[in-house]
């Protein structure tokens, strides 16, 4: 290995090179940034998974003080919107067909006798489940309400029977829903920083798979091949001005989050860009491999695509929860460098977590971040020979 | 250490079943301009990387600079120049920058890095353009600087793979100036060429065909030896027949070995020293009076097409 003074100034000269390719190209290097702007704010707004309006259309047979009443309280909070009155069967079927509400609630007759004889009523709710997760959350939605609906005719009913004493606790035990750490339950707060970790790593290797390519597309690579130029030099030399970069658009995403999209931010500055540091390096290292194996700046750009979005959308735990993975996709998510920057963007920014809480995933992390790299550096040793 | 620059002994690379070398074995003296001549694909390329350390021998041993290509690159790739044959610098980076950036990765001590740089300008003739984006530069001001950026660390041996393919006459009149200044200094220069013309210059040249090495020597020595007084140049007029239809007729005696086209000339190789009435007296038989026939030494080319053409270069 050569003297440390001769390899800094190696390693120097190829990453200002690198800087002066980039900052030649002020077209590519704005799209770097805007790129993942765009993205978040599209994502941040499309995915989405609140109740925000529901439309339902009632069947109400009993037509009772106590259905109008129940009905009174379900669309009290502005979730439901009421927006026709239905009968029969075909009418329910023709409704949801037609898209004119997405639910419709249905109180059969004899409702308000079987509650007033202390009787279990029940009601029905038929939702167009074609969007499944939009009929998941609707029902989920309208399943609360009722329930606390029915716990106020339940304490009402023990008043009544002068069982005084019983109905005051029956509020003790009354389901209290709370979430932490998203106390509104907002989707967005979730989404953004899982979108921030997906987005970030999808451009990292997209930027990195050009940069050896390129060299042995044009011929540059030989004159280096044939200096005294070390393998390691040359990997720092080139993944050092891409990870500025991506320092970079993680910061941009992050204040987009922050300031844009009301995502909190309750954990430390500095552990946040540590964490990104070491994700970068990890992603960009995936882009740079494939570079030098491809040697063709088109089938690394593709291959960085196929490697690395479908594998962080799926796998990282972004959409799917790692914990309910089958054995094997579980220990396949462990290679993804997605799942650790998600947890970390999520743990930093939501819950405040500190250094020791999010030990594991610095530490799996750093651990790929270094195989890459070393993968990159013995194959770029075999062009050196 | 040995007073030779290049060694080989047996070198040899095959890609698949592809023997792109088969056993070279050569001698690159200290100083000298070495010129390796062959057709396209004949492992020209191939036999450069291998002492570049850019290919790997399949078999065989050799040396750059007293280091033994196989376990020594590194110690050789600081003691070498290497321009490639495609332009390899830095088209979207100025002069300037480039310089700049082979001369770290050079290593070129920084004393001598304003001295060095000024040097590879002046030789590009480029002083007043260090500013210019490379990429705009005309053709032979970019093979200037590609040469001046190899050899900005001075290096002990240069290899050049055909650094003048595609240049003008001029520019590479003006290029060869510049290999013999470094030669001059004590260089070694090992290029690779097809243009006949530039093998004159060289002290030695090599003839490579099919991987194999079919001779090396000095010009002028070659030429000496191949001048056996059988050599004859004649043109027909192009209004009475083409010269492949000349060359046609002339195979079919059987006082001639093998005829090759030179431009609208043809040089004719006989089998026994013929004089330039019999030539004629034979063409005019067949209808086909030359404008001209006349005894020549061989050139350089005449002894690479005896040399290629396989029943001859067969012959030590």
């Amino acid at each position: 290995m050569r003297s440390r003074p001769s390899s800094y100034r190696i390693v120097k000269a190829l990453l200002l090179k690198e800087y002066l390719h980039i900052f030649r190209d002020p077209r590519s290097l704005f799209a770097a940034f805007a790129i993942p702007l765009v993205l978040l704010t599209l994502f941040g707004y499309a995915i989405n998974f609140d109740v925000k309006r529901v439309t339902v259309a009632v069947w109400d047979q009993d037509s009772s003080a106590r259905s109008r009443d129940l009905l009174a309280h379900l669309f009290s909070a502005g979730t439901l919107v009421r927006v026709a009155e239905v009968q029969g069967n075909e009418a329910i079927d023709r409704t949801l067909r037609r898209a004119e509400a997405r639910m419709v609630l249905v109180i059969p007759p004899g409702f308000q006798r079987s509650l007033l004889r202390g009787e279990t009523a029940e009601i029905q709710a038929v939702v167009d489940g074609a969007d499944g997760s939009f009929a998941s959350l609707s029902l989920g939605y309208v399943q609360g309400a009722v329930a606390q609906y029915g716990r106020g005719i339940a304490t009402a009913n023990l008043r009544a029977r002068g069982l005084d004493e019983l109905a005051t606790r029956i509020p003790a035990i009354r389901l209290a829903p709370r979430t932490w750490f998203n106390e509104e339950l907002e989707s967005r707060r979730f989404t953004i920083p899982g979108l921030m970790a997906i987005i970030v790593m999808m451009l990292a290797a997209q930027l990195t798979s050009q940069c050896v390519a390129r060299e042995f597309e044009r011929g540059t690579i030989e004159p280096l091949i044939a200096s005294p130029l070390a393998g390691w030099e040359l990997v720092a030399g080139k993944l050092l001005p891409y990870v500025t970069i991506g320092v970079g658009q993680i910061t941009l995403v992050s204040v987009l989050a922050v300031f844009w999209f009301d995502v909190p931010f309750r954990g430390s500055i500095p552990l946040f860009v540590a964490g990104g540091a070491a994700f970068l390096v990890g992603a960009m290292g995936i882009g740079l491999l494939l570079s030098i194996v491809t040697r063709s700046q088109q089938i690394a750009q593709q291959a960085a695509v196929i490697v690395t979005m479908l594998p962080s959308l799926l796998l990282s735990g972004f959409i799917f929860p790692i914990a309910s993975m089958p054995v094997v996709l579980r220990a396949v998510s462990y290679g993804v460098p997605a799942r650790y920057f998600l947890s970390i963007v999520r743990g930093v920014m939501l819950r405040g977590a500190d250094t020791r809480a999010l030990l594991p995933d610095l530490l799996f992390m750093v651990v790929f971040a270094v195989g890459i790299t070393a993968l990159c550096i013995s194959r770029f040793k075999k062009e050196l020979r | 250490m040995s007073g030779f620059a290049v060694e080989a002994d047996g070198l040899t690379r095959r890609f698949g079943k592809f023997t792109a070398v088969d056993g070279v074995t050569l001698r690159v003296p200290k100083g000298s301009i070495y010129g390796f001549l062959g057709p396209n694909g004949a492992g020209k390329t191939t036999t450069i990387k291998m002492f570049c350390g850019l290919e790997r021998p399949t078999s065989g041993t050799g040396k750059v600079a007293g280091y033994d290509i196989a376990t020594q690159a590194t110690k050789i790739k600081e003691r070498i120049g290497y321009m490639s044959q495609a332009f390899s610098l830095y088209a979207d980076l100025t002069v300037e920058q480039n310089i700049r950036f082979f001369a770290d990765v050079y290593l070129v001590p920084r004393a001598r890095l304003a001295e060095r740089r000024a040097f590879a300008l002046s030789m590009a003739g480029l002083e007043k353009l260090a500013g210019r984006l490379t990429g705009e530069l005309p053709g032979g001001f970019k093979q200037r600087l590609a040469l001046g950026c190899a050899v900005l660390h001075e290096p002990e041996v240069l290899f050049l793979d055909e650094p003048t393919a595609g240049v003008d006459p001029l520019g590479r009149r003006q290029f060869w100036d510049l290999i013999y200044t470094l030669a001059g200094k004590g260089m070694t220069v090992f290029v690779t060429t097809h243009y006949m013309d530039e093998a004159e210059n060289c002290a030695v040249v090599a003839f490579l065909r099919d991987g194999k090495l079919i001779a090396a020597d000095d010009p002028a020595k070659m030429r000496r030896d191949h001048d056996d007084g059988r050599l004859l140049r004649l043109q027909v007029p192009a209004a009475i027949a083409t010269p492949e239809a000349v060359a046609a007729a002339l195979s079919s005696w059987d006082a001639v070995e093998r005829v090759s086209p030179f431009g609208a000339a043809l040089h004719v190789h006989a089998k026994r020293r013929l004089t330039p009435e019999e030539a004629s007296e034979f063409l005019r038989t067949k209808n086909l009076v030359p404008d001209y026939v006349q005894p020549i030494r061989p050139s350089l080319e005449d002894v690479f097409l005896r040399m290629v053409d396989t029943e001859h270069g067969a012959k030590p």
